[in-house]
């Protein structure tokens, strides 16, 4: 019956005007966008409030109770406790964990910043062989850590490894070390591959960001009598600012997830010159079944990421790129 | 504040295997305190001159001279030049005080308080104190262009290079800043090279205009000098808006024919001809007289194609009549004489306005003779 013919026949039937604008208003509300999109936005987005937000969400609850897999988890509320939490203040390895994982995020991303900032000058600045040089350094972004792992581990094998045969070629012997057995260059190793795999990352986002800098920014610098440094430190890199506040996100969130990597080379173990969070929430959970306390850690890891993120949200909101 | 002396510069560029010559022996003298524009077609050569002053080009052979001292292979520093560019360039991370001061922080030793100080006496000449705390993304494009200047004004250099500076600008402001700059540079008196493709730009600021094609200079002269007395075919196209027409004629003796009609030149012209007998015959549209109808020998009869309005005067595209080609002579008439397309009128070339050019080499045989005469004194 079209609408027309509705309106009709409430009018023959002298229905009440409030009855009338009721149904009206039910006609319109069933046509507006909201309701009409409904097919295209629902299904996502209950899919992912229950698969990721509703597993952060019970990832959260087991961490309130005392969940060690050999019973299920009692979830009533006298049972919680943020017993968990309080746990991870005492425990040395809890500790040794959050420094690392504190030092990657600042270290590993600042240096990470630093080589791709300086390849992108570097690689900007040659006349030939640009598209190669971009490609050899972007190329270890591409690998997964799982293969970048086991090559690293070979490169670092103290007997065989690239590394320690190179520096025993050029008779270098003293610098050919344990570096992955020795806890206290452990952590700087394991550093310097993921600066290797991110560094090229960090170069393609300022080297596009470069190229969008006007050649007159240059000139305008040369003629004011500043040399190749200093137009670089005052007048070139500043401008880049919105571009590593970027790449930092995305090192840093990277950072978190080095777990597989750490998991290829050493297992669910590194020792605690080497351990971060996301190893340990895993050690803690699947090997030594301690449900809870690994629920907790995530937590914690979950909460730092959204640390990390929201800031940067909240200045590409500002700037209106969101 | 300095002269500046072009010898022989020439400035080749390697493209691949093979050459191009983008300056090719350019010499010129510009002389203190005077304004210079360089003005020619894309790709002429006269960015690249400027260039080479600035020091962000290198000069393949001649010699640039500041004040007779050779600034070959120096470094921009040296040269004490300030250039103004097109897209202004104003670093966006600065504020406009920043922008001003980081030349003289880079090229002199003055302490803070002085750039300060300087800083400010400019932003006041320039009318801009309220914008020195700003960031150049948050000034409209007058507000820039004013900084870009302020920037290399504030550099006293001896030398101002200026690229296309206006043509970012809408037409009303271009005008206005036009006359400004012009009053800026007459206060500075600093030696400036001005370079732009509008004809205008060149003819309403300069002292002098250098015209250049494909890398050669054609002219360098005043204003007056370019417009009523060009060196050849080029500079005559150039210089003046609506431009000048050429209508390629032979000559035999005193008679110069076309296709459409014969002109007949005095004996005391043709002897200026010598023995040429290609000629370019060049008038321009003001200088067109357009009659009724033809009534003396040399009158054309021709019809109106189409009339352009400008207010104050019509530009006629005059086609002579029974001819199969389009090429219109233009004339200009006042702007309250009737005519309409599809008229027949007369066209008429005074002797004593016509330009007359060699056909082969596009060099002046022989220029108009009256406009020094009825030049009269603006004051009695």
């Amino acid at each position: 019956m079209s609408a027309i013919n509705k309106i009709k026949s409430t009018l023959e039937n002298g229905s009440s005007p409030e009855e009338h604008s009721k149904e009206g208003r039910i006609r319109s509300y069933l046509r507006s966008d909201f309701i009409r999109s409904m097919p295209f936005w629902l299904p996502p987005t209950l899919l992912m409030g229950l698969f990721v937000y509703g597993g952060i969400f019970w990832n959260f609850v087991i961490s309130l109770t005392d969940f060690s897999g050999v019973v299920r988890p009692e979830y009533a509320l006298s049972n919680f406790d943020f017993e968990m939490y309080t746990r991870m203040l005492g425990d040395p390895s809890f500790h040794a964990a959050a420094r690392n994982t504190i030092l990657l995020l600042v270290v590993f991303t600042l240096l990470c910043l630093l080589v791709g900032l300086l390849l992108a000058i570097l690689v900007d600045n040659l006349l030939k062989w640009q598209s190669i040089l971009r490609t050899v350094f972007l190329l270890p972004f591409a690998l997964s850590f799982v293969v970048t792992g086991v090559f690293w581990q070979w490169m670092y094998n103290p007997e065989i490894g690239t590394i320690n045969t190179m520096f025993n070629l050029l008779g270098l012997d003293a610098l050919a070390l344990n570096w992955l057995g020795n806890p206290s260059l452990r952590l700087g190793a394991v550093m310097f591959a993921l600066i290797w795999q991110y560094g090229g990352y960090a170069m393609i986002i300022y080297l596009a960001s470069l190229r969008t800098i006007p050649q007159e920014h240059y000139e305008a610098a040369k003629v004011d009598g500043a040399g190749f440094f200093v137009t670089y430190w005052k007048v070139i890199i500043p401008q880049l600012s919105s571009a590593s506040v970027s790449i930092a996100v995305v090192i840093m969130v990277f950072s978190l997830k080095a777990f597989a990597w750490l998991y290829t080379v050493f297992g669910s173990n590194p020792g605690p010159a080497a351990d971060i969070l996301g190893v340990m929430m895993y050690r803690v959970a699947f090997s030594a079944n301690q449900w809870a306390y690994g629920a907790a850690i995530g937590s914690v890891l979950f909460v730092g990421t959204v640390m990390i993120v929201t800031p940067y949200l909240y200045y590409q909101y500002k700037r209106g790129e969101l | 504040m300095a002269n500046l002396t072009f010898d022989e510069v020439t400035k080749k560029f390697r493209d691949g295997n093979s050459e191009i010559v983008a300056v090719e022996e350019l010499s010129m003298e510009i002389n203190d305190g005077e304004f210079l524009v360089i003005v020619g077609p894309s790709g002429c050569g006269k960015t690249t001159s400027l260039r080479m002053v600035a020091g962000l080009e290198t000069i393949t052979e001649g010699d640039l001279r500041i004040e007779g001292r050779s600034i070959k292979g120096r470094s921009p520093q040296e040269r004490n030049a300030a250039m103004v560019f097109q897209s202004y360039a104003l670093y966006p991370h600065m504020s406009v005080r920043e922008n001003m001061s980081f030349g003289l922080k880079q090229s002199t030793d003055l302490s803070s308080d002085e750039i300060r100080k300087r800083v400010d006496e400019i932003g006041d000449v320039l009318d801009i104190p309220e914008l020195l705390d700003r960031k150049p993304d948050d000034l409209s494009g007058g507000q820039q262009q004013r900084v870009a200047l302020g920037r290399a004004i504030v550099r006293d250099p001896d030398v101002f290079l200026m690229d296309e500076p206006l043509s970012n600008l809408d037409a009303k402001l271009r005008a206005d800043m036009r006359t400004e700059l012009q009053r800026l540079q007459e206060e500075l008196g600093v030696t400036t090279i001005y370079v732009t493709h509008d004809q205008t730009e060149a003819m309403t600021m300069s002292d002098r205009i250098a015209i250049m094609n494909n890398g050669k200079l054609q002219q360098i002269g005043t204003p007056m000098e370019c417009y009523y007395e060009p060196n050849n075919i080029f500079v005559g196209g150039f210089i003046g808006e609506p431009s000048m027409n050429f209508i390629n004629c032979s000559r035999d003796a005193q008679t110069l024919s076309t296709d459409d009609f014969d002109y007949e030149i005095s004996e005391s012209t043709a002897m200026e001809l010598e023995s040429a007998t290609n000629i370019v015959l060049g008038i321009r549209p003001e200088d067109v007289v357009v009659v009724p109808e033809p009534t003396e020998p040399n009158d054309i009869a021709v019809e109106v194609d189409v009339v352009e309005p400008f207010g104050k005067e019509n530009n006629l595209y005059l086609i002579p009549r029974d001819r199969e080609s389009n090429e219109a002579v233009i004339g200009t008439v006042n702007g309250r004489t009737r005519v309409e397309s599809g008229d027949t009128v007369g066209m008429r070339f005074p002797e004593e306005h016509i330009h007359l050019f060699d056909g082969n080499s596009g060099v002046a045989l022989r220029h108009p003779v009256a406009e020094q005469e009825e030049l009269t004194p603006f004051v009695g």
